[in-house]
């Protein structure tokens, strides 16, 4: 099948090539969002298992409030023994700029951020910095 | 000293100079001898770097052609390779002086990088801007020849202010100080030296205020000038901030602007030569803000970021160039639907397309991830990095979804010349842009090589760009900007219409026309009435009398003599008759000139 055909083919298949993208676009939004879910799944585990230890030798009811100093200490110091194996640098690593933390932020951020360049650069071109093809020539 | 080192500039130098004694049959093969002995020159030097080659003692300075480290040897690998590339997508333009003008524009990129101190930058530098405007120039439309010399202008201005630069900066001390170091380490970034360097060097990166000669220029190139035109001049500059003011804080700031300008510009344009031409700028601006970040991994980021640009930058500008050549056409509102003629460039553009909007298993998302992730290391430099994401989208908005969709699909607008005119191009143009497209998804999956090469290569080994945040970012980013490209086409919000975007250069374009109405108008008739009274009162008295002193002169004094004059005369008649009063030609001649009587200054006033 030649290349023109494949196109062919495609566009005449329209429809279907538009839902399988959609398809796709939901998938990668869930993934993120299952990913942010299972990663702080991770974290709650990784540091509750290095909370653990010293939590076993203290008295029960202060386990809840140092999983969750430890979890916010985690969050702003990436740097602190309890984060280094989450910030491990496999395939699953998180990184700690704010936006991972927010689920499906860069599907607002790419969609609306192409609306706005859009809108900014046309009202911009209107303000007076487009013109005729022959304004040089004049 | 190793004694097998060959500079590569001179590889293309003497090529270039040989080009027209080839016999027809050869020329060819010749063709694509002269980049690839240049590239093999180069890649020779991979197995020995962080060597100092070809220098020359000239009065109390070493001058240093050759400066191998690994900063120098990633630009130096791609810029020889492009030249290959290049010339392979020009092979069938017949006249030398394309390939010629074009070989010695790569040299003066290769010399201004391999050089390692601040005169021979300059010299390259030089070269590269005085050879690097013919090739707009043989395009010979009239709008060529204007944009040609608005270019040789702003050139020749940055030039000066290199120069200026390095002889503040050399004056009075001892003769080490013409090495080409780091300016920010010598705490020398903010002097007047420094700046005015910067300056000179940030005119060839297309960094606003001085952006606007890059989008006039590159796309008046001819189809096969503008690729070259694309790759070198402004990857030299980001090669020249890297290595003289990485970490410098000004240049976040103007790398964010740029990229975000080139974005607001290519959004609006028609043109697709001039979208690609201002993506240019969006693009190195990502670089800036990487040298003036300045840590290991930006700086490794800016040199993959050049790499992969200078190939998928090459080959947008291919695809539009076989467009061009094929349909005489590469204005948005006058094609479309062209995917039934020309498919091939159309996938080959599309894959240049998707490279530099970062898609996952292409070039770009390996090389632009650096930059960004080395902003979001810093939370004091959050603020860049989210900025220089808002530019990935508009790049991906132009490259990867407008030009394909209004050039190749979208409603055609064709008139009946450019659509009985296109076609895929000839084979050795889409095998240029099949080298380029290969590489690009090469370098997206297999990115460990071009990694090895990097400045920092041991940062760079440490750095894993296929993990799952940085996947599902990218991803997310992509599909919704496509999604909102596409409901913005249903919605026929953004169909290109016929039209120009005036950037800053109407100060000089306005300007220089208003100081030629004021030449040609009030100061020509002031001129003319002042030259009447002239005539009437002065001059034609004065011709009585020169008449009668003339005679006497000639056959009174002169046939005394021995006839002398007489020959002086008709010898400068003879002389008169050289002189064609082509500007472009004594443009040439006095370059020449000039440059012996800078040479004999130096020599006897230093």
């Amino acid at each position: 099948m030649s290349l023109l055909g494949i196109i062919e083919t495609l566009r005449r298949n329209l429809k279907a090539v538009v839902v399988a993208s959609c398809v796709v676009l939901a998938l990668v939004v869930a993934a993120d969002v299952v990913r942010l879910m299972t990663a702080s799944g991770e974290h709650h585990a990784a540091t509750s298992e290095h909370a653990a230890a010293p939590a076993a030798e203290h008295a029960a009811p202060a386990h809840g409030d140092s999983l969750k100093s430890e979890i916010s200490d985690h969050r702003s110091a990436p740097h602190s023994a309890v984060a280094e194996p989450v910030e491990a640098h496999g395939f699953w690593a998180t990184s700690y700029h704010i936006a991972e933390n927010v689920p499906a932020f860069w599907t607002l951020f790419g969609f609306l951020g192409c609306v706005v360049l859009v809108v900014v650069s046309k009202s911009y071109g209107h303000f007076g910095v487009s013109k005729r093809e022959d304004y040089y020539s004049e | 000293m190793n004694n097998l080192w060959i500079h590569p500039s001179l590889i293309l130098i003497c090529g270039a100079v040989l080009l027209p004694l080839i016999p027809k049959a050869l020329k060819k093969a010749f063709l694509l001898f002269v980049p690839l002995a240049a590239f093999a020159a180069v890649l020779s030097m991979l197995g020995r770097p962080d060597a100092l080659h070809g220098q020359f003692q000239f009065l109390d300075w070493t001058l240093t052609f050759g400066r191998v480290d690994k900063l120098s040897l990633v630009f130096a690998v791609i810029m020889s390779g492009m030249a290959c590339i290049g010339t392979l997508y020009g092979l069938q333009v017949e006249e030398d002086a394309q390939h010629s003008a074009s070989w010695v524009y790569v040299s003066g990129s290769l010399g201004a990088i391999f050089a390692g101190d601040l005169f021979v930058l300059f010299l390259f530098w030089e070269v590269m801007a005085f050879s690097s405007v013919f090739l707009v120039w043989f395009r010979r439309t009239p709008e060529s020849t204007r944009a040609g010399y608005r270019y040789l202008l702003v050139h020749v201005a940055g030039g000066l202010s290199l120069l200026a630069g390095i002889i503040l900066w050399t004056h009075g001390k001892g003769p080490d100080a013409i090495a080409f170091d780091n300016f920010v380490k010598l705490g020398a970034a903010y002097s007047p030296a420094g700046l005015f360097i910067l300056v000179g060097i940030i005119v060839n990166a297309a960094v606003p205020p001085f952006q606007a000669w890059l989008p006039d220029a590159y796309p008046n190139g001819t189809f096969n000038g503008s690729v070259f035109l694309s790759a070198f001049t402004t990857k030299t500059a980001v090669y020249a901030l890297c290595r003289g003011f990485p970490g410098m804080e000004l240049l976040i700031w103007l790398g964010v602007i740029m990229s975000l300008y080139g974005v607001v510009y290519a959004i609006i344009e028609n043109d697709m030569r001039r979208l690609f031409a201002y993506h240019i700028i969006s693009q190195v601006g990502y670089m800036v803000a990487g040298a003036g970040i300045g840590t290991a991994l930006a700086i490794n980021g800016a040199c993959a970021h050049a790499f992969a640009h200078i190939l998928y930058k090459g080959l947008l500008f291919m695809g539009a160039g076989s467009v061009l050549y094929m349909t005489g056409e590469t204005r948005m509102s006058q094609l479309g639907g062209l995917y039934k003629k020309m498919p091939w460039t159309f996938l080959l553009t599309l894959i240049g397309g998707l490279s530099i909007s970062a898609f996952p298993l292409f070039s770009g998302f390996v090389s632009k991830s650096m930059i960004t992730a080395a902003g979001f290391q810093n939370p004091h430099l959050y603020w860049a990095a989210f900025l220089l994401m808002l530019a990935s989208i508009g790049t991906f908005y132009c490259n990867g979804l407008k030009v394909p969709y209004f050039v190749w699909f979208g409603q055609d607008k064709c008139s009946d010349k450019v659509r009985e005119s296109a076609g895929d191009p000839p084979w050795n143009m889409l095998a240029a842009m099949g080298v380029a497209a290969f590489l690009c998804i090469f370098l997206g999956i297999a990115y460990g090589p071009l990694y090895r090469l990097l400045p920092y290569a041991e940062v760079a080994a440490a750095y894993h760009p296929y993990n799952a945040p940085h996947i599902f970012e990218s991803l997310q980013i992509l599909f919704f900007t496509a999604c909102a490209f596409f409901i913005m086409v249903k919605l026929h919000k953004i169909e290109p219409h016929a039209g120009i975007n005036v950037d800053n250069d109407i100060l000089y374009r306005r300007g220089g026309q208003a100081i030629q109405w004021l030449a040609s108008k009030p100061i020509q008739a002031i001129d003319t009435a002042v030259g009447e009274c002239y005539r009437v009162l002065g001059l034609i008295p004065l011709m009585w009398t020169t008449k009668v002193v003339d005679v006497f002169d000639r056959f009174g004094i002169d046939g005394v003599v021995d006839g002398l004059a007489e020959r002086v005369r008709a010898a400068g008649q003879r002389l008169r008759s050289a002189q064609s009063g082509a500007v472009q030609a004594n443009l040439a001649i006095s370059f020449a000139v000039a440059a012996v009587v800078i040479a004999a200054l130096i020599y006897f006033v230093a």
